[in-house]
C-alpha cells in the first residue's frame, strides 16, 4: 500500500521505514548514561550538530504550513480572492523546505562522518593502548566488526533517528495545534484514529517480534551448518557424508523459509489495516464537518480541506516515531559495546620515575614468579632462575606446560601475579615500557607479516632503517636469496599475512626483522616449529650467529634444535623440573633424557 | 538476471496470483483519492450527508478491497521469494556437494559460504520487492497519471514536465551516486583490512611498539572512509530535496492553473494534489528498487557461478566395486593443480603390499599431502594412473573406494554434534565397544571419560571448546571406527608432545593390524619403523626402501637424518 500522505509531502522520503519489520530490539542498559557519554564523544562537531537539530525543527515548518496555506489557495480559488499572494507564500514555503532539507542533508554528510571518525579513532587509540591479555580474551572478528560496522551503525542510526525524532515530534506538535485552532471536535475523531493504529501497531508487532527473533536463530543454525560443512567439505567428501549433509541442510532450510514466510506475512497485515484505519478516520471525519458546516459551526470550505490534509499527515509520524525508536534503542545498545571497549584499563603507564634502559646487559633473574591469566588458574608456580648475560636459553616441556607464558612475563605483555622479574637489577615494572620492548627482539609463533612490501616488513618498527641495514639483516637471517628472486625484490608487495611465501619463508623474514631490530635480548618462539628440517638448519645457523654474546630464549617442540643451548629448562605443570646444559640433563637421565630418546628414536 | 527469471517460471503461478492482486490494490489506492474529492465535492460542500455517507461507503469499500489484496499479495509475495530463496540455497549447496575439491580451491569455501548465505538474500529482497514495488510503481505512475488527464485534462501538460523532470533527477543520482558508493565500499574494504591486520599481529605491534605507525595506517584508512562517505551522502543531499523541490512546485503550479476554476472543482485540485504525491512515491520506490536490482544482479551473477560449476572429475561410466585388499601401485603419476605452473608430483611410480605401513618424508611443500590425496581420488592424477588391488581408482565407484580408504587430514576438522556422532562419521553403525576401542586407541578416551558427558559431550561449532592435541586424537579416533583396507595418516600428531604421539602410534599399531597404512610425517623418528619410507622433495621421488636402504643410497634422506638425529650420535 502507498503511504498515502494526502496531501502536500514535505516529508523526508529517504528513511521510509517498514513498520513491524524490524523485530529484534535490543533494549540499551544504561540509556542515560550512554547518551551523555556519546554526546561527549561529539565535541568539536557540536556547532555543526546544533545547526542540524535547528535545521530539523525548521524542516517541520513545510508540513505543519503547508496544508494550512493549501487551504487557504483553496478558499482563495472558491471565494476568488487574490489568489497569488496565497501562492507566493506556499512557494516560499516549499523553497524553504528544501533549502533547510539540503542543507540539513549535506551539513549531516560531513558532520555525522566527521563524529564517526572520531569514535572511531578514539575506539582503536584506545584498542592500541591495552594490554595483551584484552586480545587474547576476544575473538578478533568480534572486535574487528566494533571498529567498522558497529561504529558506523551506531552513528548513522543516532544521528538520523536523532534528527528524524526531533522533525517528526515538533510535525506532530504542530499540526496538533493547528488541527486544534481549526477545529477541537475534528480533533478529537482524529486522536481517536491515532490511539486505534497504536493500538494495532502493538498488536502485530508483539506477534511479529516473536516471529523474527525466530527466523534470526533459525538464520544462525542454517548459516553455522553451510559454514562448517562447506569449510570442512574434505572432510565429508572423505566420509562420503555428502548425503547426510544435504539432508541436514534441507531440514534446516525448510525450518528458515517455514518461519521467514509466517514473519513476513504477519508483518504484511500491519500496512493495510493501518490504511483501513486511516481512511475511516477520513470518513467520519469529513461526515461530521459536512455535517457542522450544514449547522453553519464550520464557516468555510477551506478549513475543512486543511483540516481533512492534515488528518491525512497526522498519522504517519506516530508510526514512524514507534519505529524509530526501537531502531535508537538498538543503536544505543550498541554504543554501550563502544563504550565497554573504552572502559578497559588500558596497559599500565611508566611510572614518572620509569628508568631508562640505553643498553641493557641482558642479566635476567626470576625471582620466585607465580602467574595466572586467571585468577585462581595459575601457570607458572613460585619460578626462580637466574641468567646471566649473554646465555642462551632454551625452554621444553608438553603443551601447556607454560613456556610461552615466560615469554610473555619478559616481554610484560602480562605482569606477574607474584614475584618478580629483574633484568640488570632492577624490576622489570620499574622501566620505561616503551625501552623495555625495544630491549627485547622477538620472533613469534604465528608470523605475522603485514600486506606491504617486503621492505616495510623488515624494518618494522623501525622505518629510519637504511637499505644497508636492511640487507645486512636479511643476509645474517638468511632471507637474502629468496627475496631476490622474488619479482620486485625488496620492494615486492606481499598478499595478507604473506600468503605467496611459503612458511619457512615467511619464518625467515620475520627473523630478519628480529636482527633489524639488533636488541641486546632475543626471543625465538617456536620459531621453526612448522618448517622443514633442511630449511630449519638454516635458520638455525642464521641464530645461532645472530645469538651471539646476547641472552637469547629459545622455545621449541624438537629438542634437537636446542642441544647446544648453554643452559636448558624443562617446564612441567607449571614449575622447573629440570635445569642444566644437554649433557648435564642427558647424564642425569630424567625427564628430559627420555624425551630427547622418544623424540629422536635413538635408544 | 536469467537466474531470476529462471527461479520466477517456477512459481508463474504464484507470482501472476500475486500481481494480479498487486493491481487490484493499486487500483483501490488509486480510486481512493477520487471518492475523497467526491466527498468533498458533491458532498461536504453541497452540505449534502447523504452523499457524504454515500461516497464516503464506497471509499471505506474500496479501502477494503485494498487491504485484502494487499494482505493477500504480501502473502504470495513472501511466499514466493522465500521460497525461492529456499530453492537457491538448496539448489547451491547441492551443486557444491557433488563438486570436487579441486572446484572448491578455486571457488574458495569462504566466498561459497558468502554466496550461499548472503547472496541469496540479497535475491530474496529484490524478489520481495519486484513485488512491492516494481510492478506497483509503474502501475500507480501511470493509473494516476492517467486519472488527472481523464478529471481535469488541462493538468496534463504540467504533469508530464514534472514527470520528466524528476526521472531526470533520479537518473542524475544513479549516475553520481553509484560510483560514490563503489569507492565507499573500496576504502570500507581497506578499512577492514588494516582492522583484521591489527589485530591478528597485535604481538608483533606491541614488540616492536610500534603501536604509533599502526595507528597512523588506521587513522588513514578511516579517514579515507569519511571521506569517501561525505561525498556519497552529499550527492544524495543535493537530488532527494530536489526531487521533493519539483513536485511541490508541480502543485503550486496546479493550483494557480485552477485559479478559475470554480469552488466544484475544489475535492478534484485536492485529488490532483494526491495523486502528484502517490506518483512521486511511486518514483521513489522505482530509484530504490534500482538499487536493490543492481546489487541483486552482482548477487546473481556469484550464484550463477556456483550453480555452473562442473565438477572437476567424472564419475566412471561402469562404476566398479572390486573387493579392496588395499595393495596400492603408483604408476608414473603426475599431478599438476589446475592453474598452477609446475608440478607438483612428477613420475612417481612405487608399490605398497596390502597391510604395509609406508611412511612418507621430505620438507614442507614437496607434494606429501598431495600424494596421498590421489588415492582415494580428492584429486585425479594428471598423468599415469593409480590402481589398488590391480584397479584403477578412476573405476571404482566413488562411495566403495572412499569407504575403503580413511583419511586423518593435517588439520583435524569435526563438526558441531556430540563426541559419538562425530565418531560415527567412520561408520553410521559402529556400536559403543568400537567406538570405545577406537578411542582408545587414538588415546583419546582419557579426555573424553574426564568430560561430564563423556561420549555424548556436545561439540561447539569446528569443535573449538577442545584443545589442538585433542581434535587430533578424535580425528584419528573417527578414521579408526572406519575400519578402512588404507589409512592415511597426514601429519596429524603435529599438536601432541612426543609421549602422547608415541602412545597413539602404539595404538595405531595394535589397532590398525592388517590396514595398508600412508604415515607422513615432519619427524624421521616417526616413520623410521615403517615398513618401506618414501621419501620426497620438490615433488620428485628421491628414494623409497626400508630405513637402512635409504640411509645407504638416498642423499635427502640422509640429510634429514642428520639434521634431526645424526647430532645425537656423535654427542
Amino acid at each position: 500500500m502507498a503511504e498515502q500522505n494526502g496531501g502536500i509531502p514535505p516529508a523526508n522520503l529517504n528513511g521510509i521505514s517498514r513498520p513491524g519489520r524490524g523485530g529484534v530490539v535490543v533494549k540499551p542498559k544504561n540509556m542515560k548514561g550512554t547518551l551523555v557519554r556519546l554526546w561527549n564523544l561529539t565535541r568539536g562537531s557540536r556547532r555543526g550538530l546544533g545547526w542540524i537539530l535547528i535545521l530539523s525543527a525548521l524542516g517541520s515548518a513545510a508540513a505543519i504550513l503547508s496544508p494550512y496555506m493549501t487551504g487557504r489557495a483553496v478558499d482563495t480559488i472558491a471565494g476568488g480572492d487574490a489568489l497569488l499572494a496565497v501562492l507566493l507564500c506556499l512557494c516560499g514555503l516549499y523553497i524553504g523546505d528544501w533549502l533547510v532539507k539540503f542543507l540539513q542533508q549535506f551539513l549531516m554528510a560531513s558532520v555525522g562522518q566527521r563524529i564517526i571518525y572520531h569514535i572511531r579513532r578514539a575506539l582503536f587509540e584506545k584498542m592500541r593502548s591495552l594490554p595483551l591479555s584484552f586480545f587474547d580474551r576476544r575473538q578478533h572478528g568480534e572486535l574487528m566488526s566494533r571498529l567498522t560496522n558497529d561504529v558506523d551503525n551506531i552513528s548513522t542510526t543516532i544521528s538520523n533517528s536523532l534528527t528524524l525524532l526531533l522533525t517528526y515530534g515538533f510535525t506532530i506538535v504542530g499540526i496538533l495545534v493547528m488541527m486544534l485552532i481549526l477545529s477541537p471536535v475534528l480533533t478529537l475523531v482524529a486522536l481517536v484514529g491515532v490511539a486505534l493504529i497504536f493500538l494495532l501497531t502493538r498488536t502485530v508487532t508483539r506477534h511479529t517480534r516473536k516471529l523474527f527473533a525466530a527466523q534470526q536463530k533459525n538464520l544462525g543454525i542454517l548459516n553455522g551448518h553451510v559454514e562448517e560443512s562447506i569449510s570442512g567439505l574434505f572432510v565429508v567428501k572423505a566420509f562420503c557424508r555428502e548425503e547426510q549433509m544435504e539432508r541436514q541442510f534441507e531440514e534446516k532450510n525448510d525450518a528458515l523459509c517455514r518461519v521467514s514466510i509466517r514473519a513476513l506475512v504477519w508483518s504484511g497485515y500491519l500496512m493495510p489495516l493501518m490504511n483501513v484505519i486511516n481512511n475511516l478516520c477520513y470518513l467520519v471525519i469529513a461526515v461530521l464537518s459536512g455535517v457542522l458546516y450544514v449547522k453553519g459551526m464550520i464557516s468555510d470550505i477551506g478549513l475543512i480541506t486543511s483540516f481533512l490534509l492534515y488528518v491525512r499527515q497526522f498519522t504517519r509520524p506516530f508510526v514512524e516515531i514507534a519505529n524509530i525508536y526501537n531502531n535508537f534503542q538498538t543503536a544505543v545498545a550498541g554504543a554501550e559495546r563502544i563504550f565497554e571497549v573504552l572502559d578497559e584499563e588500558p596497559e599500565p603507564a611508566d611510572r614518572a620515575d620509569a628508568l631508562a634502559l640505553p643498553s641493557p646487559s641482558g642479566e635476567i633473574i626470576l625471582d620466585h614468579v607465580s602467574f595466572g591469566y586467571t585468577p585462581g588458574k595459575t601457570v607458572l608456580r613460585d619460578v626462580s632462575l637466574s641468567i646471566p648475560a649473554g646465555t642462551q636459553v632454551a625452554i621444553v616441556g608438553p603443551t601447556g606446560s607454560g613456556k610461552t607464558t615466560v615469554i610473555n612475563l619478559l616481554t610484560r605483555f602480562y605482569d606477574v601475579t607474584e614475584g618478580r622479574i629483574l633484568l640488570d637489577g632492577h624490576d622489570l615494572r620499574d622501566y620505561r615500557m616503551a625501552h623495555l620492548r625495544d630491549a627485547f627482539g622477538v620472533v613469534l609463533q604465528d608470523t605475522a607479516l603485514f600486506a606491504d612490501t617486503v621492505r616495510y616488513n623488515i624494518c618494522y618498527g623501525h622505518e629510519d632503517a637504511t637499505d644497508e641495514q636492511m640487507h645486512e639483516a636479511a643476509r645474517t637471517a638468511g632471507a637474502d636469496s629468496f627475496i631476490e628472486r622474488l619479482p620486485r625484490g625488496y620492494e615486492t608487495v606481499l598478499g595478507q599475512g604473506g600468503a605467496e611465501l611459503s612458511q619457512g619463508e615467511r619464518q625467515l623474514l620475520t627473523i630478519a626483522r628480529a636482527v633489524l631490530a639488533n636488541a641486546p635480548i632475543l626471543i625465538l618462539d617456536e620459531a621453526t616449529s612448522s618448517v622443514d628440517t633442511v630449511t630449519e638448519q638454516k635458520i638455525r645457523r642464521a641464530m645461532q650467529k645472530i645469538c651471539e654474546n646476547r641472552t637469547s630464549f629459545i622455545i621449541a617442540h624438537r629438542l634437537s634444535t636446542i642441544r647446544d643451548a648453554d643452559l636448558i629448562i624443562l617446564i612441567e605443570n607449571g614449575q622447573i623440573v629440570e635445569s642444566g646444559s644437554h649433557d648435564t640433563l642427558m647424564a642425569q637421565d630424567g625427564i628430559y633424557a627420555a624425551m630427547y630418546r622418544t623424540q629422536t628414536g635413538t635408544l | 538476471m536469467k537466474l531470476i527469471v529462471r527461479y520466477l517460471r517456477r512459481h508463474l503461478g504464484i507470482f501472476l496470483i500475486s500481481t494480479m492482486f498487486l493491481t487490484m490494490e493499486a487500483m483501490a489506492d488509486l480510486l481512493q483519492p477520487t471518492f475523497m474529492s467526491y466527498i468533498v465535492d458533491e458532498g461536504v460542500e453541497q452540505a449534502d450527508i447523504g452523499r457524504t455517507l454515500f461516497y464516503g461507503a464506497v471509499m471505506l469499500g474500496i479501502a477494503l478491497v485494498g487491504a485484502v489484496s494487499a494482505v493477500m499479495r504480501n502473502n504470495f509475495a513472501s511466499r514466493t521469494s522465500q521460497t525461492i530463496g529456499k530453492e537457491l540455497r538448496r539448489d547451491m549447496y547441492h551443486t557444491v556437494q557433488g563438486l570436487s575439491l579441486e572446484n572448491i580451491d578455486r571457488l574458495q569455501p569462504s566466498s561459497i559460504i558468502t554466496r550461499i548465505t548472503n547472496d541469496v538474500t540479497q535475491i530474496q529482497e529484490f524478489i520481495n520487492s519486484i513485488m512491492r514495488m516494481m510492478v506497483k510503481a509503474p502501475i500507480t505512475c501511470v493509473g494516476a497519471v492517467i486519472l488527472i488527464i481523464v478529471q481535469t485534462p488541462r493538468q496534463a501538460p504540467v504533469m508530464l514536465v514534472i514527470l520528466v523532470i524528476v526521472s531526470l533527477l533520479i537518473l542524475g543520482n544513479v549516475k553520481i551516486g553509484y560510483p560514490r558508493f563503489g569507492t565507499v565500499q573500496k576504502k570500507l574494504d581497506r578499512l577492514n583490512g588494516v582492522s583484521r591486520e591489527f589485530l591478528s599481529s597485535v604481538r608483533v605491534v606491541k614488540a616492536f611498539h610500534a603501536e604509533e605507525e599502526e595507528s597512523e595506517k588506521f587513522d588513514n584508512a578511516s579517514r579515507m572512509f569519511a571521506g569517501a562517505n561525505t561525498s556519497a551522502l552529499r550527492a544524495m543531499a543535493i537530488f532527494a530535496p530536489l526531487i521533493n523541490l519539483t513536485v511541490n512546485a508541480g502543485i503550486v503550479i496546479l493550483l494557480w492553473i485552477s485559479r478559475d476554476q470554480r469552488s466544484a472543482e475544489i475535492g478534484k485540485l485536492m485529488a490532483s494534489v494526491n495523486y502528484m504525491t502517490q506518483v512521486l512515491f511511486a518514483v521513489t520506490m522505482i530509484s530504490n528498487a534500482i538499487n536493490t536490482a543492481v546489487r541483486a544482479m552482482a548477487s546473481s551473477a556469484r550464484i550463477e557461478e556456483v550453480l555452473n560449476e562442473k565438477p572437476a572429475q567424472v564419475p566412471p561410466a561402469l562404476p566398479e566395486k572390486p573387493e579392496l585388499r588395499g595393495e596400492v601401485c603408483f604408476e608414473n603419476v603426475t599431478f599438476r593443480y589446475a592453474g598452477a605452473g609446475k608440478e607438483t608430483l612428477k613420475n612417481i611410480s612405487f608399490h605398497i603390499g596390502a597391510g604395509e605401513t609406508v611412511g612418507i618424508i621430505g620438507p614442507t611443500g614437496c607434494g606429501k599431502t598431495t600424494l596421498v590425496n590421489l588415492v582415494p581420488r580428492f584429486y585425479d592424477a594428471t598423468g599415469g594412473r593409480i590402481t589398488i588391488d590391480g584397479c584403477d581408482v578412476l573405476q571404482i565407484d566413488e562411495e566403495w573406494l572412499r569407504t575403503a580408504v580413511a583419511v586423518v587430514p593435517q588439520k583435524a576438522l569435526l563438526f558441531s554434534g556430540t563426541i559419538s556422532e562425530n565418531l560415527r562419521w567412520g561408520r553410521q553403525d559402529a556400536d559403543d565397544r568400537t567406538l570405545r576401542a577406537a578411542a582408545h586407541a587414538a588415546c583419546a578416551d582419557e579426555f573424553i571419560e574426564k568430560t561430564e558427558q563423556k561420549y555424548n559431550t556436545l561439540l561447539d561449532q569446528g569443535g573449538v571448546n577442545l584443545s589442538g592435541g585433542q581434535k587430533q586424537r578424535l580425528s584419528i579416533a573417527r578414521a579408526l571406527v572406519r575400519e578402512p583396507r588404507i589409512l592415511i595418516l597426514d601429519d596429524c600428531t603435529s599438536a601432541l608432545d612426543a609421549q602422547t604421539e608415541s602412545a597413539v602410534l602404539g595404538g595405531l599399531r595394535s589397532m590398525a593390524y592388517g590396514m595398508t597404512v600412508l604415515l607422513i610425517s615432519q619427524r624421521i623418528s616417526t616413520v623410521m619403523k615403517a615398513d618401506r619410507i618414501l621419501c620426497l622433495d620438490n615433488g620428485v621421488m628421491q628414494g623409497y626402501g626400508t630405513h637402512e636402504e635409504l640411509m645407504q643410497n638416498c642423499a635427502t634422506y640422509r640429510e634429514i637424518y642428520e639434521s634431526q638425529i645424526g647430532g645425537a650420535r656423535n654427542g
